[in-house]
């Protein structure tokens, strides 16, 4: 008190700093979660994974049945509304706030009043993780139930070893039941508090609970559901709270395209080192306080003295550190990948070829598969596609699907070209391999709607609608099916049944060849354009340029006007290679294209008599000027002829 | 003291209201209105629970009314018993639990009238034609156990079997395949719809393939090396000293147009027995010809004759799938005669021919008093469940006759099974959607009549509405199955060496378990390159 009364500035200080940097904080981490983050990316990985797809079969009342469900339901009913990118930084950065406050309730009475910054460390913790694409709403509002809990719990004012320990006993319950295995971190900042205070039945009884509680509830409490895949939890499991959650699938470890495991191991690690961080300063600040121990009323510890101006800046420039910490650490690369994804669901095929131009930390088949799609949509498959990087399988995912890839991303094209029924079958793996998810449900809906099975249809749209972002679409759809159960005055729906298979044909153990996959659709529907590009976009990237010739008069059945440049560039190609002139029934070549293989002759023959640097340097304005041929990809790209 | 505990009582408080706020908002305490307007015409009702013979310990029939109105009331009255007035603002009818079951015992083999009134927005009501059912005098087995899975092709993902209360909603799992490694979990059978003797098969997973035998209320694996290593459809002697069970060498492909994408094919198969005290598998002539394919084992009530259904095998190639004959398999029904008491076999004996029927036979299962087996016939195959044309048949065992029951639908009906009193089918339908199977129950007359099928209640009558798995192998039993959940995933769990080959016939496939066999390859496939 005396310390106070000679400083009174240093006080009023303290009574503007904390609220400051608080309101500061929570600006920069709004802005940070709305403008780099983008929680409407948080959402679509949410929902690519299946953590929380049991929570559309759940009535309220469920959540009410299991350890943590409160929570949950709480948690889910804030994350549906991420896919407003707007609506959703400001509810994580709310969140934040509510994480730090009660950080700091729980903090208080534990003595660490000197050092109120480190109320801050939870909330960047899970800002970190948001930007890591894994959605912390369940973890954040956990921790702040945990806190307020545990801030009830040490504000209680009494010392009676019994009446402390009966109402822990009490308040074990209801805090289990609220947030779960996170109960574990209750019991053990009570027990913590207990020990700082010398009160040794209540610290041992929270140790002994935080390890019992969360053990025997997920044995007895989830044993009708799932539990820890199904296996007797070991007993290390159990000690983390928050590793798995049995009953929503909730896990923080997520192997996933688009999450880094290291990253977020690294943030559990750094979760438990600041609990442990925040132990042994606990332990240490009572030591050094036994004066204000005995004092202490009840079992608040009192204030720590107020300290200088050296002490604030210090706390400033750890809170700048742990800020800039967070912002380096967040990957661009998986943002747009996310973002490449994004866009294809929502079918925003400029936006996608526009992020597929920024660094996606690696071209693999999927984007590459996504890229071509958007190409066909944009008219640009026959004209643009060498202007992205290919592979191989760029419009087949053959290898991508061997080795266990998504399928989800083949199901919608399929479904598009005509082959309903392996579209419905992709759909149906996609959902077994990875869960409920939006994307196949609103596949099936279509297919469903294709194959004039109109219940069916609603059954599935129902599902999705339970997705807040697609209700509207889902209802839309409903109604459509209301006044037309086979809407059959959509023209996309009339296309598509006009481009199914007519004459069924079963598809069974023996594996034919890849283009066959278009061939049998432009024989069900000469006219089938997609079918037509997929398949010579096949012949193109496996460099088949007989059997793309041989394709060529398939032309007349499109709208081509005149020959499309990569076409054109294959036909040279061709020309070259069989020292034939091929017919083209009136078409002709343009003369720029004429005239950029010429110069692409001339450069390569440059480049064979050429050494050293300058064969280098050469061979680098090469693939400036034509990379974006076909020709350029046929001879030199992946798996091309060597010169 | 006060201040924590005003705490923790408003936390009480706050539970209790969201618990109040999850409960359906039904009054059951409101009247009849007195002025209406009669519509002659039925009221819709989803689901539709009209003209029907209901079982007497049947959970609540909830249903929504499918009627525009801003009010709605339900009276639900019998000869005897109080009668149930629901008022709701919603179309939602809940019904309450107790009173229901007052009144359904009360009319036991009577009628129930189910009155319809709806408020419009003048404030006007409507009262619809009344609604008419049969309460049934015999109960139906109060617990029903079935898998519930999505529609699955190569890969799956969770596959529960749960067992079902049928006096109330309570649903509880049985075992689920995120127990064992997520395996496949299917063909569970019963003897004599005795919960307490169960077969159940699992495939792939961790686990490896697991036949467990629950005998008496007492769970085993059985050991693959004395027993056998994959099992698929079977069927107990009533003696309970037996499991028959088809071995087959099943697999799957798909159509490119035809409405159900997935068919299933048995490239060979053959029939083997278990004597369950003896631990020994074995087969006998007639029930593993060469140059046939035996499957769906079904024995008599008097355990004299097990029934069976078998096809001619028209390939030799079994690597080829589908063959090119695959449309032209057709199952006829048969029989063979067993004696108990000399465990002598005789020869199989042909009951319905496919040549006459002009399909194909296939899910043998007859009635535990003797008297009527019920069948599936389709197009081709054995695999009904992916047969739009798959329908329900009845035959008398006293005079032959059978008949396509008017119970059937356009789409796929299968996977039937009896109550133990004979009075009450259940069976698997994909009507209504084309996709997606539910479970239906219908009430067997003394004389064979079938009445209308009434879909497994749901507390939430909209729960079909966006439910997207299936249910199969619907099968009554008479209590709650003993073992089960963490228990019953323990023992599958048992590790045993799967290295049982057993030789069948020179013409059968072993019976050794292998990720490639069933209709389904194991969950380590997922995401394989749909081929073609």
């Amino acid at each position: 008190m005396s310390s106070n009364e000679q400083k009174p500035p240093r006080r009023n200080v303290a009574v503007f700093f904390y609220p400051l940097v608080f309101c500061l904080l929570l600006c920069l981490i709004f802005v940070y979660v709305w403008l780099r983050i983008d929680p409407s990316l948080v959402y679509h990985q949410t929902r690519l994974l299946p953590s929380l797809i049991s929570v559309t079969d759940k009535a309220p009342a469920d959540f009410l049945t299991y350890p943590g469900g409160p929570i949950d339901y709480v948690a889910n009913a804030l994350s549906e509304r991420y896919f407003d990118s707007l609506l959703g930084a400001r509810i994580i950065a709310l969140l934040m706030a509510a994480v730090s406050l009660a950080t700091l309730a729980a903090i208080t009475p534990l003595g660490l009043r000197r050092s109120y910054i480190v109320a801050f460390g939870p909330a960047l913790l899970l800002v970190f993780l948001f930007g890591q694409y894994n959605d912390m709403t369940t973890l954040a509002l956990r921790l702040v139930g945990v806190c307020l809990a545990a801030g009830v719990y040490m504000r209680i004012p009494t010392r009676r070893l019994l009446v402390r320990t009966a109402i822990f006993l009490v308040m074990t319950p209801l805090v289990y039941m609220m947030v779960g295995e996170a109960y574990f971190l209750f019991a053990l900042i009570c027990g913590l508090f207990e020990v700082l205070n010398r009160r040794w039945l209540p610290a041992a009884v929270g140790f002994v609970l935080a390890v019992l509680v969360p053990c025997f509830g997920s044995m007895y409490l989830l044993d009708e559901t799932i539990n820890w895949l199904g296996m007797d939890p070991p007993w290390p499991a159990q000690l983390l709270p928050m590793f798995y959650h049995p009953w929503t699938h909730f896990e923080l470890f997520i192997e996933g395209e688009y999450v880094t495991t290291t990253a977020t191991a690294l943030g559990l690690a750094a979760f438990f080192v600041l609990v442990a961080a925040s132990g042994l300063s606990c332990q240490l600040a009572g030591r050094s306080q036994p004066a204000a121990r005995k004092q202490a009323a009840g079992a608040v510890l009192p204030p720590r003295p107020v300290e200088g101006w050296t002490s604030y800046a210090l706390q400033v420039v750890c809170l700048l550190a742990v800020g800039l910490l967070v912002f380096s650490l967040f990957s661009e690369v998986r943002k747009t990948r996310l973002q490449i994804d994004y866009y294809a669901e929502n079918k925003m095929w400029p936006e996608l070829l526009a992020a597929a131009r920024q660094d996606t930390g690696g071209y693999d088949a999927c984007i590459n598969y996504y890229v071509n799609q958007a190409l066909y949509h944009t008219g640009q498959l026959s004209q643009a596609m060498f202007s992205y990087p290919q592979t191989i399988e760029g419009v087949s995912l053959i290898f991508y699907l061997q080795d266990k890839g998504d399928p989800c991303p083949l199901g919608r094209p399929y479904f598009e070209m005509g082959r309903v029924n392996e579209a419905e079958r992709i759909a149906c793996e996609t959902i077994e391999s990875g869960g409920e998810r939006p994307m196949p449900i609103r596949l099936l809906a279509d297919i469903n709607i294709v194959k004039k099975r109109p219940e069916a249809a609603r059954i599935y749209l129902r599902k999705l609608r339970k997705y807040r972002k697609y209700r509207a679409q889902a209802d839309g759809l409903l109604a459509r099916l209301d006044e037309d159960p086979l809407l059959s005055s959509d023209p996309e729906v009339r296309r598509i049944r006009s481009v199914i298979f007519k004459r069924d044909f079963t598809i069974g153990g023996r594996k034919p060849l890849v283009a066959d996959r278009w061939k049998v659709l432009l024989r069900a529907n000469r006219l089938n354009r997609q079918a037509f590009e997929y398949l010579m976009a096949h012949y193109l990237l496996s460099r088949q340029v007989m059997d793309f010739v041989a394709n060529l008069h398939r032309l007349d059945d499109f709208d081509y006007d005149g020959i499309p440049r990569h076409y054109e560039e294959a036909i040279l190609v061709y020309h070259v290679m069989s020292k034939k002139r091929l017919d083209l029934g009136g078409r002709k070549i343009r003369p720029e294209t004429f005239r950029r293989f010429a110069g692409f002759a001339r450069s390569v023959r440059e480049i064979k008599a050429a050494t050293g640097d300058r064969r280098a340097q050469l061979f680098s304005t090469l693939a400036r000027q034509y990379g974006d041929t076909f020709y350029y990809y046929f001879y030199f790209g992946p798996g091309g002829v060597a010169l | 003291m006060t201040g924590r505990s005003n705490q923790l009582i408003l936390v009480c408080l706050a539970w209790a209201v969201l618990a109040l706020g999850a409960l359906p908002g039904c009054d059951d305490s409101a009247g009849v209105p007195d002025e209406v307007t009669a519509i002659d015409r039925s009221p819709g009702i989803r689901p539709d629970y009209s003209g029907l013979v209901i079982p007497p310990n049947i959970a609540p029939l909830n249903f929504v009314v499918n009627e525009p109105g801003r009010r709605y009331v339900v009276r639900i009255r019998g000869e005897h018993g109080e009668p149930l007035v629901i008022g709701s603002g919603s179309p939602e009818i809940i019904i309450p639990r107790d009173r229901w079951a007052r009144l359904l015992e009360a009319n036991r083999g009577g009628r129930l009238a189910f009155d319809v009134f709806t408020e419009g927005g003048d404030g006007k009501w409507k009262q619809f034609r009344t609604v008419t059912n049969t309460v049934a005098p015999e109960a139906i087995d109060p617990y029903l156990v079935y898998r519930l899975i999505r529609p699955i092709h190569n890969s799956w993902g969770p596959i529960g079997i749960y067992q079902r209360d049928l006096t109330s909603y309570d649903e509880s799992l049985v075992v689920h395949n995120i127990q064992f490694g997520e395996g496949c979990v299917n063909c569970h059978a019963f003897n004599k719809n005795d919960p307490r003797n169960m077969i159940l098969h699992t495939r792939g997973g961790t686990a490896g393939s697991a036949t467990i035998l629950v005998r008496d209320g007492v769970g085993a694996r059985v050991n693959t090396k004395s027993a056998f290593g994959l099992t698929g459809y079977s069927s107990w002697h009533p003696n309970g000293k037996m499991i028959v069970c088809a071995v087959v060498k099943v697999r799957q492909f798909f159509h490119s147009a035809r409405e159900e994408v997935r068919d299933v094919i048995d490239m060979d198969s053959t029939l083997v027995y278990y004597d369950i005290d003896k631990d020994t598998v074995a087969t006998q002539p007639g029930l593993s010809r060469k140059d046939r394919l035996e499957s769906y084992p079904c024995w008599a009530p008097d355990g004299r004759h097990l029934y069976f259904v078998s096809a001619r095998k028209l390939w030799t190639n079994t690597d080829r799938v589908p063959p090119k004959e695959y449309k032209k398999v057709r199952y006829d029904l048969e029989r063979i005669s067993y004696d108990e008491r000399t465990g002598r076999w005789g020869e199989p004996e042909m009951v319905l021919s496919s040549e006459e029927t002009g399909l194909s036979i296939t899910q043998p299962r007859i009635s535990p008093d003797g008297r009527n087996l019920l069948f599936c016939m389709s197009e081709y195959g054995c695999f009904p469940v992916f047969q739009k044309s798959s329908d329900l048949y009845m035959m008398d065992l006293e005079s032959g006759r059978y008949r396509r029951l008017p119970i059937n639908s356009e789409e796929t009906e299968s996977w039937h099974s009896w109550s133990s009193n004979s009075r009450w089918i259940v069976f698997s339908s994909k009507r209504g959607n084309g996709l997606l199977a539910r479970v239906y129950i219908s009430h067997v007359a003394p004389g064979g009549e079938v009445g209308k099928q009434l879909v497994l209640p749901q507390k939430d009558p909209r729960f079909y509405d966006s439910f997207i798995k299936t249910y199969n192998v619907p099968e009554l039993v008479t209590g709650p199955v003993p073992i089960r959940g963490k228990a019953l995933a323990r023992l599958i769990r048992t590790p045993i060496e799967d290295a049982s080959r057993l030789p069948i016939t020179s013409a059968s496939p072993d019976t050794g378990a292998k990720a490639e066999e069933g209709a389904y390859r194991s969950g380590a496939s997922r995401g394989r390159e749909p081929e073609h």
